[in-house]
């Protein structure tokens, strides 16, 4: 069972207030939540809103239908009031507009009166906390919880005295929510990739601010002194990608992130990474493209772009996320893979899993372990560039008094710089034939619903939710269907997809973005055409029910 | 011929009579006389004819991407402060390309010493003009002359506040190699700005136009008077060209503005991934 809530308004009304402290109330009640924020790319002012979906299961996904709009403004009656439930609740100031006739239950609280009387002019937020906990059938005490390090005693009771008014003054409450008491932890996507980037060791994180990827900058700022970690703002974004393949090559674990026009500044840099050996990671937060497109919106259209990223050919290993779960460990992953092979690991996450929070399982950090891949004593017969073998711990300056090169251009086995054609050719034969051995380790995708169904529908990245969402109601009907959904890209495994291909399953691939990409690879891989395909490019995130409606009309062509 | 620790017998491309000849062996002998090996050094490069010194001396080295030879550097820097890092670029390399990490590499007075192979051409790809090149100068590429005004590196470098600001003449290797004892003992940003005759491709900038107009700053000069500095930097062609140790600044470097570090070799850190428990209990609601 899952609760869908929308609370809107305008920037500045606390929204983001608001889903903190809701989403840790929920938490602290033990439910399962996902949530996630629309925003515009401004200051003051438009349409904001958060989204949060709880359950008494983990959730990856807001749903279409709401069942209660909590609304600041008019503007967000306008835009969401179709989503509401039969039984649905709305909850709003006292100007709002609602339609006319309005067949559910309403409570109109007069925002500003209760704020009047409270003395605490800036606190929308308490406000609508007091009302949802009441909404939600929550006890009042839960209200007690309302405590920030950053808050002095007279703002917490001002608050406290707040919400518990507008807890009094709601009088809609839904008929039923799940109960649930789970312990879990807390986070945002980007707050997860910089979480398993500290679990790696990252110590050294470099980037230049670029929404929707600054946030994981933002924390690993707040830790840096906690850590031997240095974070720099670099002066461009190819000062950034420069800089971790200096600190890389030698020996500290480096890392940049940034969104796809970010990504472009750094191409030359990833190419460089990849010629000289040296492992560094780099995530791209796609936000809709090309040139400055859209800051704030979603999409999953740089998987083309960073597959083939940089002139000359060379090996790469792209990773996508599932979930803030999967972010986690996915990053941590990242960095060993990245260590062993010798090979740059760009990582693809998007604005809609960026700026999710979700529940998330405790990592058990015991069972995750760190490989280097360092060289720490001389070794007569090293080679940087070892021709005799793919894998090969490396030397990096400082370490021993083993010196060492590394280059940008084509070199020999110790790094000089040579055009030999010989030399040449089995230079670019050891980097690509590690391919051959990455594969191994490249997990294959999972495969959910109905693994023999006629219909399997195919997708990456945060896109996995909803699609699983979808997949979930429609075996709830007793219907036959199958998702196969990838998270490593590249590589591409191919195994389960052959499988499914031989035993003549019919895939949809369902992609925010315009060309279906990951079609296009598997067609370059596998030289098979995927035929249906249920495509997004709006800068807005699917919802299970966009897909089911799109599949609907597609079965019945 | 004398041999030094640092010789690594690599075949040279250089030009016979470049002035980088000069530099190498300058550079050799001074960290010869400052003892230290070839393992203590990490020589950091872009790309250009001055970039592929890395390759002529014996000692760790990075030959990185034109113009991203100062972030290369930075990141080393990050991950391992012991190392002596000399970052070798050309004109184009640190003021054209490079431009922007130039500015902003002198700002984190990171503990570097930058060597710009000011030649006031391009040589590697024949001939262009550089940043550096005067008004009017004629090369294969502006048949007409240059168009732009030339771009003063040690002025710049002043008026940023960088921490060491030094100039050098090729064709004076005893002198040259007493700046740089100067700029690797300097804790900071040493930047030094070299006049390097290009035999091949500038006819006008050679080794006697120099020698006729560069001298010395007297033992009187002050380098700490910010504004004197400047004013001494501007002086180019027949009115004399200054070199020695021109501006000096203290400050704290990149690494002494790091509290919460407390090693100079970052990368020599044991880390483990229960480390970060105390942030995911920061988690729980």
């Amino acid at each position: 069972m899952r609760i869908n809530i929308l609370i809107g308004g305008s920037a500045g009304h606390g929204i983001n207030t608001i889903d903190q402290f809701l989403t840790r109330l929920l938490t602290k009640k033990g439910f399962h939540f996902h949530s996630y924020k629309d925003y515009m790319s401004r200051i003051r002012g438009g349409t904001n809103f958060t989204h949060v979906t709880l359950s008494d299961q983990p959730v990856h996904c807001h749903d279409d239908a709401l069942d209660v709009i909590v609304a600041l403004t008019s503007e967000i009656i306008k835009e969401h009031y179709d989503r509401l439930t039969e039984n649905g609740l709305i909850i709003c100031d006292a100007d709002v507009v609602l339609p006319e006739p309005c067949r559910h239950q309403v409570t109109r609280l007069n925002f500003k009166e209760i704020l009047k009387e409270t003395g605490n002019t800036k606190g929308y937020s308490m406000v609508a906390l007091g009302a949802i906990v009441k909404a939600i059938g929550l006890e009042e005490s839960t209200l007690n919880h309302l405590v920030d390090k950053r808050w002095t005693e007279a703002i917490i009771d001002a608050n406290t005295k707040t919400a518990r008014m507008a807890y009094e003054a709601t009088h809609c409450v839904l008929i039923s929510i799940p109960k649930t008491n789970e312990d879990h932890l807390v986070m945002s996507g980007n707050q997860a990739v910089a979480l398993g980037a500290l679990a790696a060791g990252v110590g050294f994180y470099s980037a230049y601010p670029m929404a929707p990827s600054t946030g994981v900058m933002s924390y690993l700022t707040q830790y840096e002194t906690r850590y031997p970690l240095v974070v720099e703002q670099a002066e461009d974004e190819i000062a950034a990608i420069n800089s971790i393949i200096g600190a890389a090559s030698n020996g500290l674990r480096s890392m940049t992130s940034t969104s796809g026009g970010g990504f472009s500044l750094m191409v030359e840099g990833l190419g460089f990474a990849a010629v000289a050996e040296v492992p560094v990671v780099m995530l791209d937060v796609q936000r809709p493209g090309p040139a400055t497109g859209m800051a704030t919106r979603t999409e999953q259209s740089d998987l083309n772009f960073v597959l083939d990223a940089s002139q000359g050919e060379f090996p790469r290993i792209i990773l996508s996320f599932n979930s803030i779960e999967d972010a986690f460990y996915k990053t941590f992953r990242a960095f060993n893979l990245s260590d062993k092979y010798r090979v740059p690991v760009i990582l693809l996450s998007d604005q809609y899993l960026a700026d999710s929070t979700s529940t998330v399982r405790e990592p058990d950090l015991k069972a995750l372990k760190i490989d280097l891949h360092l060289v720490k004593e001389v070794r007569e017969d090293y080679r940087h560039h070892d021709l005799r073998t793919l894998v090969q711990d490396r030397v990096v300056p400082g370490m021993t008094s083993q010196i060492v090169m590394n280059d940008s251009h084509e070199h020999d086995e110790n790094g000089s710089v040579t055009e030999s054609a010989s030399n040449r050719a089995a230079m670019n034969d050891r980097r690509m034939s590690k391919l051959n051995e990455i594969i191994k380790e490249i997990e294959e995708p999972r495969l959910i619903g109905d693994p023999e169904a006629k219909d399997i529908l195919i997708c990456w990245g945060s896109t996995a939710g909803v699609v699983a969402a979808a997949v979930d109601n429609l075996t709830g009907q007793g219907r036959s269907v199958g998702a196969l959904i990838f998270g490593d890209l590249y590589p591409l495994p191919t195994k389960t997809l052959t499988k499914l291909i031989e035993r003549g399953a019919r895939l949809i691939n369902v992609e925010g973005n315009y060309q279906g990409q990951l079609r296009q690879l598997i067609s370059r891989e596998l030289a098979y055409p995927i035929h249906h395909s249920i495509l997004k490019y709006d800068g807005r995130q699917f919802s299970p029910g966009y897909i089911l409606k799109a599949y609907e009309e597609m079965i019945q062509k | 011929m004398k041999t030094s620790p640092f010789d690594n017998h690599k075949e040279n491309t250089w030009c016979p009579g470049c002035g980088n000849f000069g530099i190498l062996s300058s550079m050799k002998a001074a960290f010869e006389e400052l003892g230290l090996a070839p393992e203590d050094l990490l020589i950091v490069s872009g790309i250009g004819q001055a970039a592929k010194l890395p390759h002529y001396i014996h000692a760790n080295g990075f030959n990185g991407l034109h113009g991203r030879a100062l972030p290369a550097a930075f990141g080393a820097h990050v991950a391992n402060s012991k190392l002596k890092l000399v970052v070798n670029t050309g004109d184009g390399d640190a003021l054209a390309e490079g431009g922007n990490h130039f500015i902003h590499a002198i700002r984190k007075n990171m503990d570097i010493t930058h060597l710009i192979h000011d030649n006031q051409v391009y040589g590697l790809t024949k001939g262009q003009a550089a940043p550096t090149t005067p008004l009017g100068q004629k090369t294969t590429l502006q048949i007409e002359g240059v168009r732009v005004d030339p771009l003063n590196p040690v002025t710049l470098a002043i008026s940023l506040g960088c921490s060491f600001v030094a100039r050098a003449n090729a064709g004076d290797q005893p002198f040259m190699k007493e700046i740089l004892m100067a700029a690797l003992n300097h804790r900071g940003y040493a930047l030094i700005d070299i006049l390097q005759p290009c035999v091949t491709f500038n006819k006008v900038n050679t080794y006697q136009w120099f020698k006729d107009r560069v001298y010395a700053v007297p033992e009187s000069y002050d380098p700490y008077d910010k504004v004197a500095a400047f004013s001494e930097s501007l002086k180019w062609g027949d009115d004399g060209i200054p070199i020695g140790i021109l501006y000096k600044e203290d400050k704290p470097a990149y690494y002494d503005r790091l509290d919460h570090i407390k090693t100079d070799h970052l990368a020599a850190v044991e880390r483990k991934p229960t480390d970060i428990q105390p942030l995911l209990n920061q988690l729980k609601f």
